[in-house]
């Protein structure tokens, strides 16, 4: 993107550069929103299907990726705040242990949604407004991916791999028949993570919908406050040019 | 000889673990999504995990690298 004279131009030959992760896209869309509001408005063609993908691909990657985190760690996190593993060395949780762990579950979740609500503002124009459809786009997919593959996991795990007659079959063929022991407390582990996997998909899938509703809430509101203070600026010109005319 | 068993008794319970988990938190969340070093931010990441659930490994490891082989 050039000035020249006053007025910006968009050079890009091919098209949009392909953002590599969420920061170049949301950098893209700042520029956008930049040359958007200071001038006309840019065809959503400028965008290519190439760029369209990029900024879907995004979304999709970033979601999915934290998405995978959270679905290894919110078990461990919930047999955190059922007393089952320690955490910090002890089972005796305080308040800030609890909150840490979930947190630390749904870090990378919760920070991405965040950054991602942070482009609401620019929800004006039409490539900025074709760009962020696209990276929402890609976050909605990737969420509901992440949340399918929850579904998966933590019910296969529930039904079949940590079922108690297969679980204990698995057991002892995998412990030495001499140490009864050691097949006891592997077997008691995996009833223990066992309870804890059905409200792990609840809380994965709340994850989801949340990182789907705080974002798309957020372009709601904020967009609608950028185009009024717009429109309060551009009342503002016109009267300033009136009153220099008369 | 060096008695390294003030440090296992400082990192393994109290407040020093919390608030160390909890900056490598922030910096697992500043290096991987601000800074995109993804690479950092997984280590940090790593580095969280292993102060919240492996305390005892952690701390063992640590006092008996500070003590030279020795605890």
């Amino acid at each position: 993107m050039t000035s020249k004279g006053g007025d910006v131009v968009l050079t890009s030959p091919g098209g949009v550069e392909k953002p590599k992760g969420l920061l170049d896209a949301l950098a893209e869309i700042q520029q956008y929103y930049v040359v958007e509001r200071s001038s006309q408005s840019v065809s959503e063609d400028f965008l290519t299907l190439k760029g369209k993908l990029a900024f879907f691909e995004v979304g999709f990657k970033s979601t999915f990726l934290t998405g995978l985190l959270s679905v290894l760690l919110t078990p461990l996190a919930l047999g955190v705040l059922n007393s089952y593993i320690p955490v910090f060395g002890t089972t005796e949780l305080t308040s800030f242990d609890k909150v840490f762990t979930m947190v630390f579950a749904f870090s990378f979740t919760i920070g991405y949604t965040f950054f991602v609500a942070s482009i609401s503002r620019y929800y004006i124009g039409t490539l900025t407004t074709a760009s962020i459809r696209n990276l929402f786009g890609g976050l909605v997919t990737g969420s509901l991916c992440k949340v399918v593959f929850a579904f998966l996991i933590y019910y296969t795990a529930y039904h079949f791999l940590l079922d108690p007659y297969h679980f204990g079959a698995f057991c002892q063929a995998l412990m030495p028949s001499d140490r009864p022991d050691l097949a006891q407390r592997l077997y008691a582990a995996g009833i223990m993570f066992r309870s804890v996997m059905l409200p792990s998909f609840w809380w994965v899938f709340a994850g989801g919908v949340a990182m789907i509703v705080i974002p798309g809430l957020s372009i709601l509101i904020r967009s609608r406050k950028t185009r009024r203070a717009l429109k309060t600026e551009e009342t503002k010109g016109l009267r300033q040019s009136e009153t220099a005319s008369v | 000889m060096f008695d390294s068993m003030w440090l296992y008794k400082l990192l393994s319970n109290g407040l020093w673990p919390r608030v160390l988990a909890s900056m490598f938190l922030s910096a697992a969340l500043w290096w991987g999504i601000y800074r995109r070093r993804f690479v950092v931010g997984v280590i940090f990441f790593i580095l969280t995990f292993m102060l919240t659930y492996c305390t005892n490994f952690v701390t063992g490891m640590v006092t008996w690298l500070v003590a030279g082989g020795e605890v």
